[in-house]
């Protein structure tokens, strides 16, 4: 796949063997990827790397990653970024918890290589 | 006791009666009669109402009651005979108003014999056989039939107002502290004036009671003066109530042991109030120690699922990670892998997933213990289910080299059910990888699905190893496997069953496994086609 401009992903993920997987992943497709261990730190570096996309882990350490997600929504320089949530809270009514706060969609953990790289394509484009 | 409503009534009228008969004397002796000739029937008239006020104490005992009705029908026998015949008539009817004053029954018993008694003389008279009596002509008939007459209707009238004027008679007597004793647990009797009457002796040894003290005030009742204030209050509120009032103490007794009683109090009319006592600290003691197992297995289980769902999330942070790099490995995403490796990543893969099968389980499993899976009913087509499910399992038993059938009979290969969909999407796939595993190669698993008197049946027969009766009955227990099952070195923790009766409980339907050892197992389950 050629592309004049890569697309580029924003990771926010506090697993370290995670974020490998992640970026390992996207760069292998031609992603550009940008890593964040801290939800606290997304904001800053979205205004600096902005990303076409967002990869949001929800079971962040200091704070969860729907807080994020509603600050993110709520710049206005970032707000049409989509924003793809990653987790491995796979109870009932998540999903709608996670959409209603702004998720545009909702991976499971643990991923499916090939559903992960069709949704994150899906919502670059 | 004192004298009650019905005793006084009876009094009264006695009363009345003789008040009349005096002053008919006295009247007559105003007249110039000859009182030592009127005295003898003034005497006669006057014998019943002195019974009467004499009986009035024991009156409410049969015989005392006979003796004074009877005193008055003789009366009026007696007075017919001796003077003037029809106008003395009036004065069997004194006969009844007694009786009324007693009780209804006798009213009529009374009056059946006044009015034979009357109507037998009436006819003895009129037959021609006038009677001679010694004293029929020594009495002045005047006086005497207007003296009867007056006191016949004055005890006519006491009788009605008597009758009018009396409740329900509640008395105690003294012989009733016999019958507390065998009441269950203390009676204490408390006077209007807040003093202990009588005490059982039930009620001495629970609340440690000076024996025999009469005189005790209810204030001096408890060994702690504020519970003895607060029984007060509770007698004092049950009089103002009219009814019982029950309250809960805990009684300190002097050996130091304190003791839990629920204490009744309970009025009467007379102001007098009963206390019963019940000794409940066994019940009680009991009742807590039930509270206690109670929360400690609310908590128990509470724990329990928290933490499985704490396991489960912790769980598949880790696996992500194993299963998406073995992923990554086997699609060869960074170039070519040797045929050995390559393998390796495939069966990291395969028991990555295979771990998160059991992570859901043991989820599922722990909620459904818990009583927290929620059944989601939703209308649907099984045979969808039951296609989609055989699909996914198809490589499963390609490469184990079984044969998987199925085979649907419905209405135009449907089988509609009100049911949740995941759950029983979820005993399907148990069931048909259970059987994959379990039959060996060249082996076959078929799948039969149908809807028969409004229940959803679904069979899945396989011709694998089977199983002995003594391993079923370990079917279905969690974490225990069959020896076969152990031998045949596959895969399987037990919980893929016990999952299975359990969503099925939870439809109110049923599980059932059949299996013969060689010759292979049956699993059906049943479950109502509608909720």
């Amino acid at each position: 796949m050629l592309q004049l401009m890569p697309k580029k992903v924003l990771i926010v993920e506090d697993n370290e063997l995670n974020m490998k997987l992640f970026s390992d992943l996207l760069d292998a497709h031609g992603f550009e990827t940008a890593q964040t261990r801290e939800g606290l730190k997304a904001i800053s570096l979205a205004k600096k790397f902005r990303p076409d996309l967002i990869l949001m882990d929800i079971q962040l350490p200091e704070v969860s990653g729907l807080e994020v997600t509603k600050w993110i929504k709520d710049d206005k320089a970032l707000t049409d970024i989509p924003i793809v949530a990653v987790t491995a809270f796979a109870m009932k009514g998540d999903e709608k918890r996670i959409r209603d706060g702004g998720c545009a969609a909702y991976i499971s953990k643990p991923i499916n290589v090939s559903s992960f790289l069709a949704t994150i394509r899906k919502f670059v484009n | 006791m004192s004298v009650t409503g019905q005793h006084k009534g009876i009094w009264i009228a006695s009363l009345i009666w003789l008040i009349c008969l005096a002053a008919a004397l006295f009247a007559a002796g105003l007249r110039d009669a000859n009182i030592s000739q009127l005295m003898p029937f003034a005497l006669i008239g006057a014998v019943p109402a002195v019974l009467s006020v004499m009986l009035s104490p024991f009156l409410r005992r049969e015989w005392a009651q006979i003796i004074v009705i009877f005193s008055w029908l003789a009366l009026a026998i007696l007075a017919c005979l001796a003077i003037a015949f029809m106008p003395m008539a009036f004065l069997f009817l004194c006969a009844p108003a007694m009786a009324a004053l007693f009780e209804r029954e006798k009213v009529i018993e009374a009056m059946v014999l006044a009015a034979i008694c009357a109507a037998g003389l009436f006819y003895v008279g009129n037959m021609g056989f006038q009677l001679n009596t010694p004293f029929a002509d020594a009495l002045p008939g005047d006086w005497g039939a207007k003296t009867g007459i007056a006191a016949t209707i004055g005890l006519l009238v006491a009788a009605l107002y008597g009758v009018a004027a009396t409740e329900t008679p509640l008395s105690y007597d003294n012989s009733s502290d016999g019958i507390f004793e065998a009441i269950p647990g203390g009676v204490v009797r408390v006077t209007s004036d807040n003093k202990v009457a009588s005490a059982s002796s039930a009620a001495v040894e629970i609340l440690q009671l000076p024996a025999n003290d009469t005189a005790l005030d209810v204030l001096d009742m408890m060994v702690v003066d504020q519970q003895s204030e607060n029984l007060l209050h509770m007698i004092e509120q049950s009089r103002q109530k009219g009814e019982a009032v029950k309250q809960k103490f805990r009684l300190l007794q002097p050996s130091g042991i304190s003791r839990m009683a629920e204490i009744t109090a309970t009025p009467s009319e007379t102001g007098e109030v009963l206390i019963h006592i019940h000794d409940s600290t066994a019940h009680e003691a009991r009742v807590n120690s039930l509270h206690e197992a109670f929360a400690s297995a609310q908590k128990d289980s509470d724990s329990k699922s928290l933490f499985f769902a704490g396991v489960s999330h912790e769980l598949r942070t880790p696996l992500n990670a194993i299963i998406g790099f073995s992923d990554m490995m086997r699609s060869r995403l960074f170039g070519p892998l040797p045929n050995k490796y390559a393998e390796y990543a495939e069966l990291i893969h395969d028991s990555g997933q295979h771990m998160l099968d059991l992570i859901g389980d043991v989820l599922d499993l722990s909620k459904v213990d818990a009583g927290k899976y929620e059944l989601v009913y939703d209308r649907f087509d099984v045979a969808d289910v039951i296609r989609s499910s055989v699909k996914m399992l198809r490589p499963a038993a390609d490469s184990a080299e079984v044969q998987l059938d199925v085979e649907v009979r419905g209405d135009a290969g449907e089988l509609l059910v009100n049911a949740d969909r995941k759950a029983l999407r979820q005993i399907i796939l148990n069931l048909l990888s259970n059987a994959i595993k379990f039959t060996p190669k060249g082996g076959r698993v078929l799948v039969r699905g149908q809807i028969e008197d409004d229940r959803l049946n679904v069979s899945v027969i396989d011709n694998g190893s089977g199983m002995s009766a003594a391993e079923l009955k370990t079917v279905g227990t969690p974490y225990t496997q069959t020896e076969s099952g152990k031998n045949n070195a596959a895969r399987g923790s037990g919980l893929g069953l016990s999952l299975v009766k359990s969503l099925a409980e939870l439809h109110n339907g049923q599980f059932d496994l059949t299996s013969e050892k060689g010759i292979g197992t049956t699993a059906d389950i049943s479950i109502p086609a509608q909720r």
